[in-house]
């Protein structure tokens, strides 16, 4: 047995940081594996987690703070898939940013000395770290307090001194970009706390196995439209998607994938607090989230197939994808919701290549304009087969993942426009989004990997596959993408043991 | 009533060109030669050995047993699984028997024009055949929609070969018209599923009046429609001409064997299997449905008029033949079912002829354009291509002695059978426009004078062009065997027990009427 299991995937990672930053003209280079093993730690930690929860069995640890505040953390079959997979992401992302992170302080700074190269590198993993210590918060965290902290933290820390530090193009816009995100995340984070404050007016508790004592309170509604407001901001649904493709194009690409991450967490959260103890009185939002949410869909594939930067048709796919796990949980019926669910995991592991790889394509040619790559295939083959899989998983096609949670997302939806006409045609409408981001995907690679191969590209000898580091671990994301598409059960089934109470 | 038998035979049908198409790839080699020789031989062999294993299921289906192989069950709804029953297997055998020969002839084609990248060309080819019999074999609509769009992705490199302008081109408009129509078969997959709680084929029908109100049923047979738009049917046909810029074998396959027999695969099954006779009828369905098909059949025949290139023509008359099934279909009769199910393979028999003599012509001769073949089927010329070609298109027609006959005077009975002798009209009108449009060309061949007569050199040549090379002979024989057989399937049509079959195939759906 292991004591703390849980508590143990919140605080490893802060102590490998502070170790980092301790020892940060010592180790060098190594704070890379350093971050990586830590997360490789937690992973098992995790797993293990996971087969005691697959057994029937609910982790809770408690640990009270004050009165109302507590750090208790509770993993059941709605937390754990959502935390193995994310904590699986930060895992490969940590041993991609190995390389990566050595070539954006060059592509940034220059030529630098050692010691202030030593700086930067050990700065971004030690901020790295707190991503998968806010995720892991978020997703166990039963005090509402306490999520919101994490929320602000994942805000704050990570992103916020990431991208101002490794960020793209010149200093002041970086710096511009890196407030922006910050302005969006805490203005989110303000709705989401008005909203849980005057719940707590109402009755007297953040925890949110209280928060069914709301149900029938006429002020109900109001709360809910103010989490929900604060959520939509944070899902980047329309209208609040303004915010999204500044971000992702100026994150360096390494954790990019995590904002994917940073954002469809609120899918997460929203089943968790609101349609969870909520369902009864919420049914009036399915309809006007469902909407919102096909609109979101379908502007964002339209918009991605706008795109010509490498970086910004990975935003507004994540955008368009995003919207995907919403439309399932608008549903509100039990197959949308675990659909939902579904689809943000494998969307979260799709982006993560997709972007991942959109990163090695800046990080091998340094350009960004896709018009001007082309035939890269026969000088990157690897790349091209993640980028090909992420492809088939983001667009759903069978065997990855994508297609199971788009087939149980759907039937969801349709369930529920079977009792609600009404509803029919906008399913209909949001499954055709699925067949844009075939379009965007596939027409991209093509322009990419395929035809002839540019002649400032083939004159390039350092044009080849990135490091292993940076595509074995993309690869395993796309196996176990694979695994969730062939067997996706056991997933299935934990999500079902909460979720079927609906 | 049928009893199902738990067996493996399908997927070994299924695996032999999917080993195939791995074999040929583990057989690259970019500079030796003696492995292209290896690679054909394994196509050819894996294309024997399939056939086999599906001519040795008719017994066994024909005793009344129906074979089934579940592979995968990944969610509840999502159930990959295999069952042959008569039907399928009616398709199946249409589309390994032609992949034989297909093959053969590819071997001719393509080495004869040099084409370049043929190994993904046969790659691409053993994965579009392995899509399209476990189309053929799939137990539910779930499995026939991933295998649809598997059917859909290879073929696309085989339309966009030449990876010219206009092969880019048509691939891309091929994957528009056939994506857009994945999703909406998709989306029908869904709401099939929501209704019913089941995908499976069904002899009566899995949905009825009391699943849903006869609204979302009517639309759900849209999206059906919609979904099956590699059946070609006007207004949503010209991917299909446009992608006539691919080698000719494959426009043999796309037109004869896998894609659009695909497509009209899945409208029988849709209204006999997912929807039922009784249902159809219950929502005018029926009526509608043919009413589409005799549109594409008269417009469909009239646009080939206009087509002065052979293979343009022969697409145009692809997409009105395709209508002859789905209008079968749709009489909702016993006759006109039997006539449009023997209809997939001796059209796809018939077709494929005309296309490998098209295909003849193009290597053989360089002609590409009906206008530019006169006197092509004279002696010293191309003889033995032009008497198939005519045999395929006495057979187009529906004049005996070719198969069309057979399958034309099935559908002709139905029409009556389901007391709609308007429909008869249509019959008639759209055969004798198939006479307008492929007699010019039997004519052109055979009763006018060549054009590049240069005295008596010409003259004296007795041997015919087409034994010139040996490699033409993996042409002319294969073309040759099929027009024999189109001839063949007109007398005796128990040949490979197809009409039994079909038969028996209608009599399940029936038999609970």
């Amino acid at each position: 047995m292991i004591p703390h299991i849980l508590l143990q995937t919140l605080i490893v990672p802060v102590i490998a940081s502070v170790i980092i930053f301790l020892t940060r003209s010592k180790i060098g280079e190594k704070a890379g594996w350093i971050a990586g093993i830590t997360h490789l730690y937690t992973t098992v930690l995790l797993c293990i987690a996971g087969i005691r929860v697959y057994g029937g069995e609910t982790i809770y640890e408690e640990y009270p703070i004050g009165a109302v505040v507590n750090f208790n953390l509770l993993a059941d079959g709605l937390s754990i898939p959502v935390a193995l997979i994310m904590n699986l992401i930060c895992l490969a992302l940590a041993f991609y940013s190995i390389h990566y992170v050595d070539h954006r302080i060059e592509a940034i700074y220059g030529e630098v000395d050692k010691k202030t190269w030593l700086m930067y590198y050990t700065r971004f993993f030690f901020l790295f770290n707190f991503f998968s210590v806010g995720f892991m918060g978020v997703s166990f965290a039963t005090n509402l307090l306490a999520m919101y902290l994490f929320m602000e933290l994942l805000t704050v820390i990570p992103l916020y001194f990431i991208m101002a530090t490794f960020g793209y193009s010149d200093f002041i816009e970086r710096y511009k970009v890196a407030l922006m995100c910050l302005f969006w995340g805490v203005a989110e984070a303000t709705f989401f706390l008005i909203g849980i404050i005057w719940g707590y007016t109402q009755i007297g508790s953040f925890e949110i196995s209280e928060l069914h004592n709301l149900a029938g309170n006429p002020l109900t509604l109001w709360i809910a439209s103010f989490i929900l407001l604060g959520l939509a901001i944070k899902l980047a649904m329309v209208p609040f998607q303004v915010w999204m493709p500044w971000v992702h194009a100026e994150h360096p690409t390494c954790i990019a994938g995590l904002l994917a991450v940073y954002a469809n967490i609120a899918a997460y959260v929203i089943v968790r607090v609101l349609v969870l103890p909520l369902h009864d009185d919420l049914k009036v939002f399915c309809i006007p989230v469902m909407v919102f949410a096909a609109i979101t869909m379908i502007y964002g594939a339209l918009l991605a197939l706008a795109q010509t930067d490498v970086k910004r048709l990975c935003a507004c796919s994540t955008i368009s994808q995003i919207s995907y796990s919403v439309f399932g949980i608008g549903a509100f019926t039990v197959l949308g919701v675990e659909g939902g669910i579904f689809y943000f995991l494998s969307h979260i592991l799709g982006k993560a290549i997709f972007f991942s790889t959109g990163g090695i394509l800046v990080y091998v040619t340094g350009i960004r304009d896709m018009r001007k790559m082309g035939g890269l295939w026969s000088k990157m083959p690897i790349t091209a087969t993640l980028w090909i899989s992420a492809s088939l998983i983001l667009s759903g096609i069978p065997p990855f993942s994508g297609f199971v949670g788009k087939w149980v997302l759907f039937t969801g939806a349709f369930q529920f426009g079977m009792e609600n006409p009404i509803v029919l045609p906008i399913v209909i409408l949001a499954v055709m989004s699925t067949i844009l981001t075939l379009v965007y995907t596939f027409l991209r690679g093509l322009q990419i990997f395929f035809g002839p191969l540019k002649p400032a590209l083939a004159n390039n000898d350092k044009i080849r596959d990135p490091p292993l580091t940076m595509t074995i671990p993309l690869l395993i994301l796309a196996v176990v993408s694979f695994i969730l598409g062939v067997y996706p059960e056991p997933i299935l089934e934990l999500l079902h043991s909460v979720i079927g109470i609906l | 009533m049928t009893v199902v038998v738990e067996s493996i035979r399908p997927v070994l049908a299924v695996s032999c060109p999917a080993i195939c198409a791995l074999l040929i790839l583990l057989f690259y080699h970019p500079k030796l030669s003696t492995r292209v020789n290896l690679r054909e031989s394994c196509t050819i062999i894996a294309s024997v050995i399939q056939f086999l294993i599906v001519l040795s299921m008719a017994p066994i289906i024909l005793e009344g047993q129906e074979l089934r192989c579940h592979l995968l069950t990944i969610c509840p709804g999502i159930v990959l699984s295999y069952k042959v029953d008569a039907f399928g297997l009616l398709f199946a055998f249409t589309s390994s028997c032609l992949w034989i020969l297909v093959s053969l002839y590819s071997i001719g084609y393509m080495r004869a024009l040099k084409e370049h990248a043929q190994t993904r060309y046969f790659f691409m080819f053993a994965l579009a055949i392995f899509a399209a019999v476990s189309m053929a074999m799939s137990e539910n609509l779930v499995t026939f929609y991933i295998f649809y769009e598997t059917l859909t992705a290879s073929t696309y490199w085989l339309v966009a070969h030449h990876e010219d302008k206009e092969a880019l081109f048509a691939g891309r408009k091929y994957l528009t018209y056939l994506l857009t129509s994945g999703w909406f078969l998709f989306t029908a997959t869904v709401l099939t599923y929501v209704l019913t709680g089941t995908t499976d084929f069904v002899p009566n029908g899995i949905l009825s009046l009391d699943s849903a109100a006869p609204w979302v049923l009517m639309i759900l047979f849209a999206l059906f429609m919609l979904g099956l738009m590699k059946a070609a049917w006007i207004p949503f046909h010209s991917w299909l001409p446009t992608a006539m810029v691919a080698p000719t074998p494959v426009s043999a396959l796309l037109h004869a064997v896998a894609v659009v027999k695909a497509g009209v695969f899945g409208f029988v099954r849709v209204v006999c299997y997912i929807y039922g006779i009784e249902l159809m009828s219950g929502l005018g369905l029926g009526l509608i449905l043919a009413s589409i098909a005799s549109f594409t059949m008269i417009v469909g025949s009239f646009l080939a008029i206009g087509q002065d290139n052979l293979k343009r023509r022969l697409a145009y008359s692809t997409i009105s033949q395709l209508s002859y099934i789905i209008f079968g279909v749709a009489l909702l009769s016993h006759f006109g079912a039997i006539g449009s199910m023997i209809h997939i393979p001796f059209h796809g028999f018939m077709k494929i002829t005309l296309f490998l003599c098209a295909g003849a012509l193009i290597v053989i001769a360089g002609k590409t354009e009906v206008s530019q073949m006169a006197g092509i089927g004279r002696r010293g010329q191309m003889p033995i291509t032009m008497l198939a070609f005519t045999i395929g298109a006495i057979g187009m027609c529906g004049a005996p002695p070719v198969c069309g006959f057979i399958s034309k005077w099935y559908l002709c009975l139905g029409t009556l059978e389901a007391g709609m002798p308007i429909f008869l009209g249509v019959i008639l009108i759209s055969s004798l426009l198939d006479v307008v449009y492929f007699f010019p060309i039997i004519r052109t061949a055979f009763f006018e004078k060549p054009l590049e007569m240069n005295g008596g050199e010409r003259e004296e040549k007795v041997r015919s062009k087409e034994t010139e090379q040996p490699l033409y002979l993996f042409m002319v024989i294969p073309l040759a065997i099929t027009a024999i057989f189109s001839v063949i399937f007109c007398f005796f049509p128990h040949t490979f027990h197809i009409l039994d079959l079909a038969e028996m195939a209608v009599s399940n759906i029936f038999g609970g009427v």
